[in-house]
């Protein structure tokens, strides 16, 4: 009903890829930062990386879309020419989540979380005990089950997709279970729409991705917290048969604005990260928590999420503001083999990263692919972190900046706009202004640079493009755009002082 | 409201005055023109211009350098090429035109005349309109399923761009439990009017309208939908549907012509056991034909309606079929013709009175060939195929409302003759019979306040009930002689095309126009395709003319070509005459989309080309068909077509960033920022990658396909240990567990319901569904021999032996599934709970003979009085040497059992074995063989 009232705003896009400098071929840049090594595939294996999980003797379990489990042996080698492929199970349904623990592998099929055991160590699994089975499916192929990995408390979380991604045909289709060691599936969140991928950060708090689609505007990374309503209200009405989350929640207005509808229904909480169409990505698949302190570079504690159409992995950086998640997304690595969906980190801070395109088309091109990310050594000239003020954002670098460029408003171009929040597929870019910055600051050390801004817009993705920064060496910045998600504009209180 | 109206339309006394005076109390039904539908933010053009367009006024003033459209001064066809239409519609009608079709866009030519006068010329008028017209073509029995197929073409074709909904959202998707429950009211004053279509039409002659609409109305402004003649009657009989009084109440059913048919599609073997089946189709049949089938295999037909027997007397009728069938008279079946078999006949020789008998025939093809004639004689004639003319069935006629019986008289039509030239009918509805009034003043010569346009409207001109609004606006294009003594620029031209056929109810373009919110509901895709956005709105038309070669446009436009399967809405055709100027007005004004690369005249590119399109390249494959080849994921528009379609400037520009011509797109770049996202095939270069996919698409059908199209089977083969395949398996559930072993015996467990489901011989299962694509939909058991075991719980406590077995669905009761463990020979032992039970359910396959076995050894730990274990259900369950035969199809024996006897009980029409569980120890363990 109120689509007439915004304006399409593709051809903005058009004018805002203009102003991204072009570099030679960032591919290659990026490849003398973090370099990507392809782990061979043995002919005959369909490799369709669905979950990940590093063992405890170090090899590299690896499940697959058509339902085997292969363990992989010398992944770890540069080049790893000689990795080989065991398979340890068969038979299962898309598995797209593996934890392991106490001998036991757990992977998450379509309809239920398993447990495996080789309980005569022939290096197959022989014992397949059923976890917990507490939602329905049919023969819809949306119908996906993404798992986690343990939590602290030792639940593996569930999120399901809906039936064909717009109705909940099934129980609890469009839910988030906390499975736990018990079996135990405890109701979690509803609101799901289409997962491709969860994690947790590293504090623990666990996040996933969801797809463009019916009350997504756009690809986000969205918090899971007991209680919450992650935004689509199609599977609601399992709210009719369990009491875990309490009173079914106020259906959101369609047309309306995810932050004006969050500020009337409590449960809503918008996204965390949302990850703008087109311009970081189009399926926000896997996320990864570097906790490596230090061995995949400057980004601790960072996460780093995956997208399938793009095969790309993009890098994400959170702050709590309103005790909500919210935070900033940047380019980060292009130029993965297919269509990136499962990531996982090493022990050596290395980052696995499995991919298929089969259904989904991906930039990468190969029905399949495993490659692990792995850092050279070299700190590439970024932006490390960004995060909200009062009256603008704080910058921090990898690395001393050029003053002169940094302090110049014209190195910048800032827009912000929101989307639909509606039952309609996807949303253009709405509502959108250009805030302008009034004053910049850069700390002593040249690392970090303040940002005075007028017209910051409560609720609106801001997205900022820094053509003309450079470093203090004369480089420019490796990605230089982020697209920061600015659901709460921090008080006085909630932000921290900026460093002189 | 539109109760209301309905109503009113169905009494016969002077309904159009009361309308009148309905309409003046509530105001919602528009007294004044409409021209179009609603759309979002209109096309710029002027109001004025638009009206005198859609008013066609030119027929009676000339314009000046402006034109308002080839067709512009021809109303709807009347006479022998026209249609038919009733009198009581005609009468009514032009006696208030406004009251009869609130919103018509024809003016009422006779509002000087009052009372008994008026009347008196109407009449005159009816008579010489219907002496004119051609027999009405009628013929048809409304058939429920033919008013829903019509409903839904009606909702989704395109139909509802323009005219009202007539139905929510939630009535026409029921299974989506997001849709809107009820129509936009808003709706029903911003859309083309209907009309009083069932007072209006006969069947047929609504129905040929539908099928060629600019044929009956040249200006084009109401399309052809592109409907094939069985669609037009389905959409016929929906808006009809107030005819067919009997769908309401069956007892006022008609005798009809033909027989009722439902197609089914199952695995038959030995009878049509069609009770427990949905039909696949359903239909009306002249004689008894297996013609519309959809596959030559496991299909059946049940035939049903009346057989007239001329006189009383011997008949014999001779039914001969390849594989069963079975013929029934009066409800009592006289000739069983059932089992798998070549052709067969049988034969019954009857005494029958004269009338109709109750007449059904049911037939069934397993495999191979397939045969079905039902041969007859009788009383003077001899052995020949029943003629359609003694078929029939109770149906729903369809009579047009307030039907009267009209007698043409020629004193009244030779007045009439004259009234419609006086009147001045015949400047819009051209006729040779009739003399036609001369031109009044040109448009340029006036200056909007007199005649049709003045504040008393003179009885000598038309009343087209303007609004106040559309008065001044027309007044004050009028008075702009600049304006119209100029010819538009090609620009204007499209505009005023655009709006005018109301393109814009369906299409942008530089972001004006395009379907409201409100009817963007009814726009959606065929099928379940997840396409976003673009699977269901058609798209923008934004420098369409720089997109789209000239004569692909021509095509769209003249000739049906349109090539997006996925969306409902068709491309509706105006005709050439209406829309033949626009695709090079488009090509004038949309401009290029800068150079065209030259085509290499390197024939190697090709192959590169090929290379990006397939799997390993850009895999473009997996989201759009080519030819005949089904994407691997979503059915985006044909490669193959690309080239034929698209100028090749404008796929250089949108293959870079899709996404800055075609706003939303879900359609990737491959070249981000112009950079190669394959690195490989021709070195990475984005223009030679863009100009080898050119290349290669050129070649359309000739091209070889890409790689990446699996087509094979994918069969699964248990060589030396069993292999399990948890997938959707038909009859089987969604959490199937198929195990096939060595021995080539196969069975799936039903993990839902925790029972064993199916089993069958030979092959295991095809796992290529699963694995192309997105892996949708269940597999059936590729082998033969399939045997559906019974379903419901496996155990269950009866606490008196003749309690009726529970129905019960297992996830909400007791029952738990625990997974399995593989024995020594990784066979899967399956592990369930139930009541506490702890359950391990064994089987293990062997071969005995020709025929496959499985020995079931089931093991319980717990205890439990009064538990029985069901073995089998079935229609005849008997005992067969030491074990006991179900329906003949596979034989159960418990060797193991000897202390607890199975018996065999009927209970609610079917017969169940049934196994007391005993225990010992807080055991109990038994083994059950099924061999088949």
């Amino acid at each position: 009903m109120t689509t007439h009232l915004f304006k399409l705003t593709g051809f903005v896009l058009a004018s805002v890829l203009s102003v991204i400098t072009l570099r030679a071929d960032l591919k290659t840049d990026e490849a003398k930062y973090y370099e990507i090594v392809t782990i061979p595939i043995p002919k005959g294996i369909t490799l369709e990386a669905g979950a990940l999980q590093v063992m405890p003797d170090n090899k590299l379990a690896v499940s697959t879309r058509l339902g085997k489990i292969y363990m992989v042996d010398g992944a770890f080698e540069k080049p790893p020419a000689r990795a080989t492929f065991t398979e340890f199970a068969h038979g299962l349904h898309e598995v797209l989540g593996l934890a392991v623990r106490d001998g036991w592998v757990y992977c998450t099929q379509r309809g239920e979380v398993t447990r495996m055991k080789d309980l005569n160590a022939d290096g197959r699994a022989d014992l397949f005990e059923t976890v917990a089975d507490a939602w329905g499916v049919n023969g819809d192929y949306h119908e996906y089950a993404f798992g986690s990995k343990f939590d602290k408390d030792g639940n593996i979380w569930v999120v399901l997709c809906l039936t064909g991604s717009f109705t909940s045909e099934d129980p609890f289709r469009g839910w988030c279970f906390r499975v736990g060691a018990d079996g135990k599936a405890v109701p979690t969140c509803s609101g799901i729409r289409s997962p491709g991928g969860i994690g947790a950060n590293s504090v623990g708090d666990m996040f996933y991705t969801d797809n463009q689609g019916p009350w997504n505007g756009a690809c986000a990374l969205k918090h899971l917290k007991p209680g919450h309503f992650m935004g689509n209200p199609s599977g609601n009405k399992w709210y009719d048969s369990t009491d875990a989350l309490g009173a079914r929640p106020l259906d959101p207005k369609s047309g309306s604005r995810m932050h004006l509808e969050a500020a009337k229904i409590p449960q809503l909480v918008p996204p965390a990260i949302i990850f703008p169409y087109n311009k970081m990505g189009q399926s926000a698949s896997g996320i990864a928590c570097d906790v490596s302190k230090g061995k995949f570079g400057p980004f601790k504690d960072q996460l780093f999420v995956g997208d399938q159409t793009h095969s790309t992995i993009m890098r994400v950086s959170l702050e709590k503001v309103n005790d909500r998640y919210q935070g900033v997304v940047f380019p980060f690595r292009q130029g993965f083999a297919s269509g990136n969906l499962s990531m996982e980190f090493a022990p050596d801070g290395s980052l696995f990263v499995g991919g298929t395109d089969r259904g989904w088309g991906a930039r990468g091109g190969n029905p399949f692919a495993l490659q692990r990310l792995v850092w050279t050594g070299a700190v590439p000239f970024e932006i490390l972190d960004m995060k909200a003020r009062p009256d603008g954002f704080e910058l921090s670098f990898t690395e001393p900046v050029d003053r002169a460029t940094v302090e110049a408003t014209a190195s910048y171009t800032i827009e912000a706009y929101t989307h639909i929040y509606q039952s309609n597929y996807g949303s253009p870019e709405v509502d959108a202004s250009k805030p302008t910055i009034k004053k910049i600051t850069v700390s002593s050390d040249g690392l970090i640079a303040r940002l005075s801004i007028d017209g910051l817009v409560e609720g609106h993705v801001h997205e900022l493009h820094f053509p003309g920064i450079k470093s203090a060496k004369g480089q420019p910045l490796l990605h230089n755009s982020a697209y920061y998600t600015l659901n709460y504009i921090p008080t006085v209180t909630q932000a921290s002082v900026t460093p002189q | 409201m539109r109760y209301l109206i309905s109503r009113l339309r169905s009494q016969s006394v002077c309904v159009a005055a009361i309308i009148a005076q309905v309409s003046s109390i509530l105001g919602a039904i528009p007294s004044h023109p409409i021209l179009g539908p609603s759309t979002t933010a209109p096309i710029s053009v002027d109001v004025g211009e638009s009206l005198i367009a859609g008013l066609q006024c030119t027929a009676c003033h000339r314009p000046d350098a402006r034109g308002f459209g080839k067709q512009s001064g021809s109303g709807p066809r009347l006479g022998n090429t026209g249609l038919a239409l009733t009198p009581q519609f005609l009468r009514a009608y032009l006696l208030n035109p406004q009251g009869e079709k609130p919103g018509t866009t024809m003016p009422d030519s006779l509002h000087g005349l009052k009372g008994d006068v008026k009347a008196a010329v109407v009449e005159d008028l009816v008579h010489f309109l219907i002496s004119n017209q051609p027999r009405a073509a009628t013929g048809a029995a409304a058939e429920p399923y033919l008013v829903e197929q019509g409903r839904q073409l009606f909702h989704s074709v395109g139909c509802v761009a323009c005219h009202a909904p007539q139905e929510s959202p939630a009535r026409l998707h029921p299974k989506d439990s997001e849709a809107a429950k009820s129509i936009p009211d808003s709706l029903e004053t911003t859309s083309v009017p209907l009309g009083p279509l069932a007072k209006k039409y006969e069947f047929g002659e609504l129905q040929r309208f539908l099928v060629n609409p600019v044929h009956f109305r040249p200006s084009g402004r109401m399309p052809a939908s592109n409907l094939s003649g069985p669609e037009a009657g389905a959409l016929a009989m929906y808006l009809l549907r107030e005819q067919a009084v009997s769908l309401a109440d069956p007892a006022k059913a008609d005798r009809v012509r033909g027989l009722n048919y439902a197609y089914y599609e199952g695995d038959f073997n030995d009878s049509a056991d069609f009770d427990r089946l949905q039909p696949v189709a359903r239909g009306v049949t002249s004689n008894i034909s297996v013609e519309s089938r959809k596959r030559d295999q496991n299909f059946g037909f049940r035939f049903s309606g009346s057989l007239e027997i001329p006189l009383d007397g011997r008949y014999s009728f001779t039914l001969t079929s390849d594989d069963g069938s079975q013929l029934s008279l009066d409800g009592k079946m006289v000739i069983d013709n059932g089992g798998v078999h070549a052709p067969e006949n049988k034969k019954v020789s009857l005494d029958l009175k004269a009338g109709d008998h109750g007449f059904a025939l049911n037939f069934f093809n397993s495999g191979a060939g397939y045969e079905l004639k039902l041969e007859w004689s009788g009383p003077g004639f001899d052995r020949a195929p029943i003629p359609a003319d003694v078929f029939s069935h109770q149906g729903a006629s369809l009579k047009p409302l307030a039907a009267e019986v009209f007698n043409v008289q020629p004193e009244k039509v030779t007045r009439g003759q004259v009234a419609f030239s006086t009147y001045g009918c015949v400047a819009c509805h051209r006729s040779s019979d009739v003399a036609s009034l001369g031109i009044s003043k040109s448009l340029t010569d006036m200056d909007g306040t007199k005649g049709c346009l003045a504040d008393q409207i003179d009885s000598r001109v038309p009343d087209f009930s303007l609004s106040a609004a559309q008065r001044a606006a027309l007044r004050l294009t009028l008075k702009n002689k600049p304006l119209l003594k100029s010819a538009r620029s090609p620009a204007e031209e499209i505009n005023f095309t655009l709006s005018s056929l109301s393109c814009t109810a369906c299409h942008s373009r530089d972001s004006k126009g395009g379907p409201v919110g409100e009817r963007l509901a009814y726009f959606i895709t065929s099928g379940n395709v997840d396409l976003g956005e673009e699977g269901r709105i058609p798209p923008h038309l934004t420098r369409v003319g720089g997109k789209l070669r000239t004569d692909w446009l021509q095509n769209v436009l003249t000739k049906k070509g349109a090539d997006r399967p996925y969306m409902a809405t068709r491309m509706p055709q105006f005709g050439e005459a209406n829309v033949g100027q626009l695709p090079d007005q488009f090509a004038k004004v949309d401009g290029t989309f800068g150079i065209i690369r030259e085509n290499s005249a390197d024939l190697h590119r090709v192959k590169p080309g090929r290379k990006l399109v397939g799997n390993g390249g850009l895999t473009c494959i997996s989201c759009h068909n080519f030819g005949v080849h089904k994407s691997l994921g979503v059915p985006a528009i044909d490669l193959t077509t690309m080239t034929r379609r698209l100028r090749k400037d404008w796929f250089q520009t949108y293959m870079i960033n899709p996404a800055a011509l075609r706003p939303g797109t879900r359609m990737p770049s491959f070249w981000p920022e112009g950079k190669a996202a394959n690195s490989e095939i021709l070195d990475g270069n984005t223009e030679q990658q863009i100009d080898a996919i050119w290349e290669y698409l050129s070649k359309g059908h000739e091209a070889e396909i890409p790689s990446g199209f699996v087509t094979g089977k994918m069969e699964i083969i248990a060589e030396k240990e069993p292999v399990i395949y948890r997938n959707f398996i038909k009859d089987a559930g969604s959490r199937a567990i198929g195990v096939g072993y060595p021995e080539k015996a196969n069975l799936a467990f039903d993990a839902n319901e925790i029972r064993l489901a199916l089993i069958w011989q030979g092959a295991f299962i095809d796992a290529a569904r699963h694995s192309n694509g997105r892996g949708e939909g269940y597999e059936p058991p590729l082998g033969d021999h399939i045997i559906k075991l019974a379903p419901g719980p496996t155990f269950a406590v009866l606490d008196k032996p003749t309690d009726p077995w529970p129905t019960t669905k297992a996830k909400p009761s007791s029952y738990k599934m625990r997974g399995y463990r593989l024995d020594e020979g990784r066979r899967p032992v399956f592990l369930y709970s139930f009541m506490g039970l702890q359950i391990e359910d064994h089987p293990v396959a062997t071969t005995k003979g020709f025929d496959s076995v499985f020995q079931r050894t089931l093991n319980l730990q717990g205890d439990q009085p009064n538990l029985w274990f069901r073995a089998a259900v079935g229609q005849k369950i008997e005992p067969q040497g030491d074990g006991w035969s179900v329906d003949g199809k596979f034989t159960l024996r418990f060797p193991t059992n000897a202390g607890d006897r199975p018996v065999v009980r009927t209970s609610e029409g079917q017969q169940e074995l049934l196994v007391p569980v005993s225990f010992h120890g807080k055991q109990a363990k038994f083994v059950e063989e099924i061999i088949w």
